[in-house]
């Protein structure tokens, strides 16, 4: 009998286990780096996006379609239907379970390396700080979970909110102390100054939690800012600086430079367009078409690179995003959105009458047959109104084809108009010339930008009643963002800052950067924040004060908690 | 031949004189008597001096008389409706000859477990499937051909595309691992684990038997689980006997939904248009988006995808066999090739078989022989682009000015070309499988009564799959690069029995005893290497590692092994005791222990016992003249299962290494989704089986009754974690399930004339599962899917309720009703109706149910077969009803209707004010998706029943004088329509074959064959 149980022994050589693998200081960076896969998730694939973005003031879908109307107005957004939230929450979890995996199996790592083993450890713990964030701000006091799920876990319980930032900000001191300053090549990974900003932000979100006004909400704030200062302070030598103008920012060809991060990067998520095997999923960074409008099916251009991928348009800006830009002054409009798009047909377009008429043109002004030479003007898209768009000789939409007067967005029936003015910050000069309408995009992503923590200044001495300190932080990022000889009548001062004004400038400064819908829950409650997004954003109707919170999903999470009842979902759903 | 005389005539010269030397060596007279079992004269009886011409039919007394060239030479004695009988003459001059009928002799030897038995000795359930019937459907695998004829057996295909194989469950689902390999029954090939059923050739099966009962499987222990399928193959013979069986056909004429064209479609799309707009369009043209679609439409491009994927293509397969041999060695040699095209160009299957059978006695005590096969066949496989085909607007130019295949329909579609694969040197896809079986045993009877029987089988397969395709074909479209794969699989299984039988009569006792070891191993291993940006298409799979990964020729194409090993050993004994012939007892209990169970749970014990009563062989049934045959059996076992994959109970994880930091690469090892257990026990299922067989009226009306009772305890299933624990799912003994089922076969010879014959076979199982136990006491909820309902069977669906669609009349109350909260929209006329079960006016989770499950309410098969004379007509119905099906194609349907969005199924009726059905909610251009409709889950799931006529044969057999003309014994000539007629319950199954279970891709397709059997 016991040749015969030898023989029923498992032989698993194909196999592994951590006990295996995560045993030697080599091996266990490979759960270090395992750690990192599921950010690109959120930051690259559109769920992220929408959970970030959209919802708020900034964004409508794009011909008022109904891709993700959970996430974009509200509607049906419930624990069954929704895909960014119940896709994100499975991923978010699943970097929480393979941080708390590297951080409880790191002693038996066999370290003896300290500053190696505390490098790595920051890691861990800045990543788990991280996906907390998100997970805690989306879907507030859920199951903090601490230790790697090794069993049939099958209950949960919920803790508050505090409890979530306390063990963020654990995590990220030990993460600020022990990080380096630079990876070096391996510029993807958590540096201290990540930490920092991380931080920062964090702190900033937990004063809220505070009442308003408080000693304690006033304790957080107070440490939001000198965190914020701190990075400020030293950016030099952590190696991170501001570019001089928003062009310079948003220029494609500074996405990444000799595999470097960008310089105004505190925290970035990389793709490589060198090496491919490098990206966990062929398409890579898709972010650079969810923003586009429709032009390649526009007289004198299609398809092309450095106009980006137009099929998979998801989002259009709302008429309050355009007219927060005085764009007479601010070069972060023009930085931000592309009005203007040159021909780039292979031979000159020969106006025909059908698109005479398509286009609503005036025949006598622009006869059949006039040209729109290569390189010239072919689409004009513009949130100002253009009074002689019938007679120009290139196709124009102005703000009142593409919004009503009271700012919500007009019905293009006609399929095929269906533009507005587009998002270019993500535009991605890395994608394969060969296939410009392939979703595949290779630019880094920068999650934390130094500008940042300009706006964390200026948020929490506002809140600190130094509204002062507050103006000459947000006139640090105005400077730059004037145009040549603007600057001086661009600058803000004390009397102008309040909460909407803190809102206003943010928008300006990281519309579309994963961060807005965090941004007005975090400074907007009750029925200021649903008045807020309806007024803005008038195409939304639906939104209540408990969309504050996102809903725990039913499949994959309640359905298979055995105390569903007593963990409870949250309010309003 | 003209062009051959010398020939022609040496052929008729041979047969002259072959002629002549009947005549000249004529040296005896043979008489005789035939009678029926019960002692009566058989009239009409054909007998034929084998190998010769001379034949003579019995008088009205049964009495004969032939004259026959020797001692040596065999008579042979056939009548309709019964078994062909074989008499050697020897020195005999005055025979008595008692014939059997062919249905239901309780004579016939019956394969079981490890053994033979006489039908009338059996106690367990154990169905015999008849040769003939396995190659009435032209398949190429002769499980296909069981569909509908062995009750308790519910067989369906599992797709259309070529050489696709079965889906197949013997009394229904019991355990809940969703793995097809762990519901198969155990198949047994000549006594022989580890062979591919779907490798057999179907020509070469002698006969099939089905155990269904825990009595007659348990011997199989754990592997017996779900149902042994015991397959025997033909062997040698005394007589030789040289066949050819082959037939050519068409495989096609696919029922499919017809996609919107035309009109049709600009209607959706106006309707639309109308509600997001309030109103019409001014014009259709409005409708299109300016550019190569409004052109298209214009230019009155209209394309049916559907229509132009598909093709009708060839199907056919040729057998040559060889029966021979002599007192101590017999022989079958067989040798066939079978091709099917499917119905999607690209797509075929061809198979090239052997098989050699050879027995050998080689002593009064050794006895020893070879079974062995060696299959090779060759798939070509697409991508099934029908999807796309129904889904791609119907617009655009499908070829350029020189008839090459356009990527694109549209220029600047999003949308590729369902026609793109078949652009040269675009795409390949091609499989290669070996597999060689060779069995070997050694026999041993050193005393009488007693076998000592040695197997040791092993079968061995090597695979080999090919994959290319450019950039621009369906699957890489807008998405990956030229893409090119090589995939190798190398696997090895062994099977060692020892089987001791010792079997004893003495005055009324007869005693049977087994005793058996069993070990079997598995080891399979697999490469496989990824190529990317191939640079010569030509090179199509090969030469992978002349692919680039762009501006980085250091990072090679990507590759992987794996190996994967699983074993079992097994002591099993038996004991069968008859006491006169009437009260039969059958008692056995297995050892099982198996590798992929945790340590200190591998091994358990399955007992199992049976009684039987032939009632018909009682004194007081003497008079009874018209019970041929009545049998009551009762059985219990208990039958374990490990079902699940091996090192399922280890916690695993999985390295990577396609993640980088900047450009460098960071390979990482993430967690596997499986959290292993250390304390996975066996899962057991404990079935009682009642029966009764019976033959009336000289055996005229026959059949069997069955009821079963299962009860499966300890349930092993891979359930839901919650995602927030960040690992996916975790192996645990659950839950427990009851089967009860009926099952019913009768055959019946209706007419019975020495001219005109007409028998009518009827198999009928009617079957309920469901689960009685979980593990928390409630239902584990998890996708529609896969969620486990108390009181409902394993494979349930579980969604919203749909009560039909919103009416203009409802309006108010409709909105009443919210959608997800109580803060969500409410309904509109044309919204689908959703049924609001806890009444509280929002439709969310709450309101999800059962809404129906896969498991049909009952299924039959009827078969009619009318000859006459030479002639004959079969007509094979099949029914399975009361199952609902998940119809991928349901949400197919497209609200918007939108060019770079979708078409959909033609005949799907959606609702708009004036056309108030209640099929699909009302378009819209704002959903450009169906799942953007609240609720469009429930869609998919309506009911699959459907009755069809799957196959009709019409046959001629020559008269025996006319093929004997031919210079051979028997030519049988044959016409076949398969999968000819099906009617779905469900309005909406209209254009589509139910059986295929709901899959979009891959539809099922009709054969029209012609065939012919010819005997040498």
């Amino acid at each position: 009998m016991t040749s015969c149980e030898k023989q029923l022994n498992e032989y698993n050589p194909g196999g592994s286990t951590a006990e295996e693998i995560w045993t030697s200081p080599q091996g266990f960076v490979t759960a270090v780096n395992a750690a990192y896969v599921v950010q690109r998730e959120w930051y690259g694939k559109e769920d992220g996006i929408f959970m970030g973005e959209t919802g708020t003031d900034l964004w409508f879908n794009r011909e008022k379609n109904t891709y993700a109307r959970q996430n974009t107005k509200y509607e049906g957004l419930s624990p069954v239907d929704g895909n960014p939230p119940k896709q994100t929450w499975m991923h978010l979890w699943r970097g929480i379970n393979q941080c708390n995996a590297g951080i409880g199996r790191i002693d038996n790592a066999g370290f003896t390396d300290m500053v190696e083993k505390n490098k790595r450890l920051g890691e861990l713990r800045f990543l788990r700080a991280f996906y907390y964030w998100h997970i805690v701000e989306s879907w507030g006091g859920v199951m903090l979970r601490t230790k790697e799920t090794d069993s049939v876990a099958l209950h949960a319980k919920r803790s508050p909110v505090e409890d979530f930032y306390s063990l963020m900000i654990d995590d990220l001191l030990f993460a600020k102390d022990n990080l380096p300053i630079s990876w070096g090549a391996e510029y993807g990974r958590a540096s201290k100054k990540s930490a920092m900003g991380l931080l920062a932000r964090v702190y900033l979100s937990r004063a809220y939690y505070s009442p308003d006004g408080s000693a304690d909400a006033n304790s957080w704030f107070t440490k939001a800012r000198d965190m914020a200062q701190e990075v400020i302070t030293k950016k030099a030598e952590l190696q991170t600086d501001l570019w001089a103008t928003p062009g310079e920012l948003w220029n494609p060809a500074n996405n990444k430079k000799n595999g470097e991060a960008n310089k105004e990067s505190l925290y970035t998520i990389t793709w490589s367009a060198k090496n491919l095997t490098a990206n966990n999923q062929p398409s890579g960074n898709v972010t650079h078409s969810t923003f586009l409008t429709l032009y390649s099916n526009k007289p004198g251009l299609t398809a092309a690179i450095e106009y980006g991928r137009d099929n998979s348009r998801r989002l259009m800006p709302t008429l309050f995003l355009l007219d927060l830009f005085d764009e007479t002054k601010d070069a972060r409009y023009e930085a931000s959105f592309q009005e203007t798009w040159a021909s780039n047909a292979a031979s000159p377009y020969a106006w025909n009458a059908t698109d005479l008429t398509t286009y609503n043109k005036d025949a006598s002004a622009v006869p059949a047959g006039t040209t729109i030479p290569a390189g010239s003007t072919a689409l004009l898209i513009t949130k100002n109104v253009v009074a002689d768009k019938k007679t120009r000789p290139y196709v124009v939409y102005d703000r009142n084809d593409i919004y009503n007067v009271d700012g919500t967005i007009k019905t293009q029936s006609q399929s095929t108009h269906w533009v507005y003015p587009a998002l270019r910050k993500f535009i991605d000069l890395n994608r394969p010339a060969a296939t410009p309408t392939a979703d595949i995009g290779y630019n880094d992503i920068f999650v934390i930008r130094l500008a940042e923590m300009y706006m964390i200044t200026a948020e929490a001495e506002h809140k600190l009643g130094n509204n002062q300190a507050a103006a000459d932080a947000i006139n640090v990022l105005r400077t730059r963002a004037a145009k040549p000889g603007q600057a001086a009548s661009f600058m803000v001062s004390a009397g102008d800052i309040n909460t909407e004004f803190i809102l206003a400038e943010r928008g300006r400064e990281f519309c579309g950067e994963w961060m807005r819908w965090f941004d007005l829950k975090r400074m907007l409650k009750g029925q200021d924040f649903v008045d807020y997004i309806k007024t803005s954003n008038p195409d939304i109707t639906l939104v209540q004060d408990f969309h504050r919170l996102r809903p725990i999903p039913q499949v994959g999470e309640m359905d298979a908690l055995l105390n569903r009842e007593e963990f409870g979902q949250n309010p309003g759903y | 031949m003209t062009g051959k005389p010398s020939l022609k005539c040496l052929t008729a010269f041979l047969l002259l004189l072959l002629a002549n030397s009947y005549l000249f060596a004529q040296e005896k007279i043979v008489t005789g008597k035939v009678k029926d079992p019960q002692g009566n004269p058989l009239p009409g009886v054909n007998v034929n001096v084998w190998g010769s011409r001379q034949s003579v039919t019995a008088d009205v007394t049964g009495s004969f008389s032939i004259p026959v060239p020797s001692d040596n030479s065999t008579l042979v004695f056939s009548f309709v409706g019964f078994l062909q009988k074989e008499v050697k003459v020897g020195d005999q001059t005055d025979l008595q000859v008692t014939m059997a009928y062919d249905n239901a002799d309780l004579d016939q030897v019956v394969v079981v477990g490890y053994g033979t038995q006489r039908r009338r000795d059996l106690t367990g359930s154990v169905y015999s499937v008849k040769p003939g019937q396995i190659t009435q459907t032209p398949t190429f695998n002769a499980l296909e051909a069981l569909q509908g004829r062995v009750p308790g057996l519910d067989i369906t295909r599992s797709s259309g595309n070529a050489g696709a194989g079965v889906n197949i469950l013997v009394r229904g689902q019991r355990t809940l691992n969703v793995a097809q390999v762990v519901q198969e029954p155990l198949y047994i090939i000549d006594g022989f684990q580890g062979g591919n059923i779907a490798d057999l050739n179907p020509n070469d099966i002698e006969s099939v038997e089905v155990l269904r009962d825990a009595s007659a499987t348990a011997i199989y222990g754990w592997m017996g689980a779900n149902g042994v399928i015991i397959v025997t193959t033909k062997k040698g013979k005394e007589r030789p006997k040289v066949s050819y069986n082959g037939y050519y056909g068409v495989n096609g004429y696919t029922a499919y939904p017809k996609p919107r064209i035309g009109d049709d479609y600009v209607k959706l799309r106006r309707e639309a248009y109308r509600t997001t707009n309030g109103d019409y369009p001014a014009n259709d043209e409005l409708l299109f988006t300016a550019g190569p679609e409004r052109d298209a439409y214009l230019a009155d491009q209209w394309i049916d995808w559907v229509d132009l994927v598909q093709r009708n293509g060839v199907q056919q397969s040729h057998t040559a066999s060889i029966q021979s041999g002599g007192d101590k060695t017999k022989v079958f040699f067989s040798t066939g090739y079978y091709k099917e095209e499917g119905a999607l160009r690209g797509n075929d299957m061809t198979r090239y078989n052997a098989r050699l059978n050879y027995d050998q006695r080689i002593s009064n005590v050794f006895k020893s022989g070879l079974l062995t096969q060696v299959t090779y066949s060759k798939t070509n496989l697409r991508t099934d682009p029908i999807t796309n085909a129904l889904t791609t607007i119907p617009l655009g130019q499908v070829y350029d000015d020189l008839g090459n295949i356009r990527v694109v329909a549209l220029d600047n579609s999003a949308r590729v070309s369902p026609l793109s694969d078949e652009r040269p040197l675009a795409y390949k896809h091609e499989q290669l499988r070996t597999n060689l079986t060779a069995n070997g045993y050694l026999e041993l009877t050193p005393v009488n009564g007693l076998s000592i029987r040695s197997n040791l089988g092993t079968s061995i397969s090597f695979f080999r799959t090919g994959y290319f395709g450019d950039s621009l074909t369906v699957q890489n479209f807008n998405r990956n690069p030229t893409t090119a794969r090589q995939q190798t699989g190398f696997s090895r299984f062994y099977n060692w029995d020892n089987i001791l039988t010792f079997t004893r009569k003495f005055n009324d006792h007869g005693l049977t005893l087994t005793a058996l070891t069993s070990y079997t191993r598995s080891d399979e291993e697999g490469l496989v290497y990824n190529g990317i940006r191939q640079l010569a298409m030509s090179q199509y799979f090969y030469a992978l590692e002349n692919g680039t990964w762009v501006a980085n020729p250091g990072n090679g194409p990507s590759s992987g092994s794996d190996y994967t090993k699983a074993t079992s050993f097994s002591y099993a004994g038996r004991i069968n005791y008859s006491y006169k012939g009437k009260y039969l007892l059958t008692a056995s209990l297995r050892a099982d222990g198996v590798s992929r169970l945790a340590p200190g749970q591998k091994w358990d014990y399955f007992p199992s016992a049976a009684v039987a009563w032939n009632i018909h062989q009682e004194d007081f049934m003497q008079n009874a003249l018209f019970v041929n045959n009545l049998k009551l059996r009762a059985s219990y076992g208990i039958a374990g299962n490990a079902g699940l994959p091996a090192y399922a109970t280890q916690n695993g994880i999985i390295g990577g290494v396609n993640l980088g930091f900047g450009d460098a690469n960071a390979p990482y090892y993430i967690f596997n989704t499986i959290v292993g257990t250390p304390n996975l026990g066996w899962e057991k299922t404990a079935s009682t089986n009642l029966a009764m067989d019976f033959a009336f009226f000289k055996s005229r009306l026959y059949g069997t009754v069955e009821v079963y009772r299962a009860h499966t305890t300890d349930i092993l299933f891979s359930r839901s974690l919650p995602q927030s624990t960040g690992r996916g799912s975790v192996w645990q003994n659950i839950c427990e399930t009851k089967n009860k089922g009926i099952e019913l076969a009768i055959s019946s010879v209706n007419v019975n004339t020495s001219d005109f014959r007409w028998t009518t076979n009827l198999t009928y199982t009617s079957a309920r599962e469901e689960i009685t136990s979980l593990i928390d006491g409630k239902d584990i909820l998890s996708t529609e899917r896969n969620s486990l309902l108390l009181g409902h069977p394993v494979s349930s669906f579980f969604t919203y309720k749909k009560l039909g669609i919103w009416q203009t009349s409802e309006a108010a109350k409709a909105s009443e009703l919210k959608w997800g909260t109580s803060a969500g929209t409410g309904f509109k006329p044309g919204d689908i109706k959703l049924a609001d079960l806890n009444g509280d006016s929002i439709i969310n989770g709450e309101d999800r149910t059962f809404v129906g499950s896969t498991v049909p309410k009952w299924y039959a098969g009827l078969q009619n077969t009318f000859s006459y004379k030479g002639f004959e007509l079969s007509v094979y119905v099949f029914a399975r009803w009361g199952q609902v099906i998940d119809a991928e194609f349901m949400t197919r349907y497209t609200p918007s209707g939108t060019g770079t969005s979708n078409n959909g199924p033609a005949k799907f009726d959606y609702w708009t004010p004036e056309n108030p059905t209640n099929d699909f909610p009302r378009p819209n251009l704002g959903m450009n998706s169906i799942t953007n409709v609240n609720g469009y889950q429930t869609l998919s799931f309506i009911d699959g029943s459907f009755f069809k006529v799957k196959t009709v044969q019409v046959a001629y057999t020559l008269p025996a004088s006319a093929s004997r003309k031919l210079y051979t014994e028997r030519i049988r000539i044959y016409a076949t329509g398969n999968n000819i007629f099906t009617k779905a319950k469900n309005k909406l199954l209209t254009d589509y074959d139910p059986e295929r279970g709901g899959s979009e891709s891959s539809p099922l397709s009709r054969q029209v064959i012609v065939g012919v059997n010819v005997d040498f």
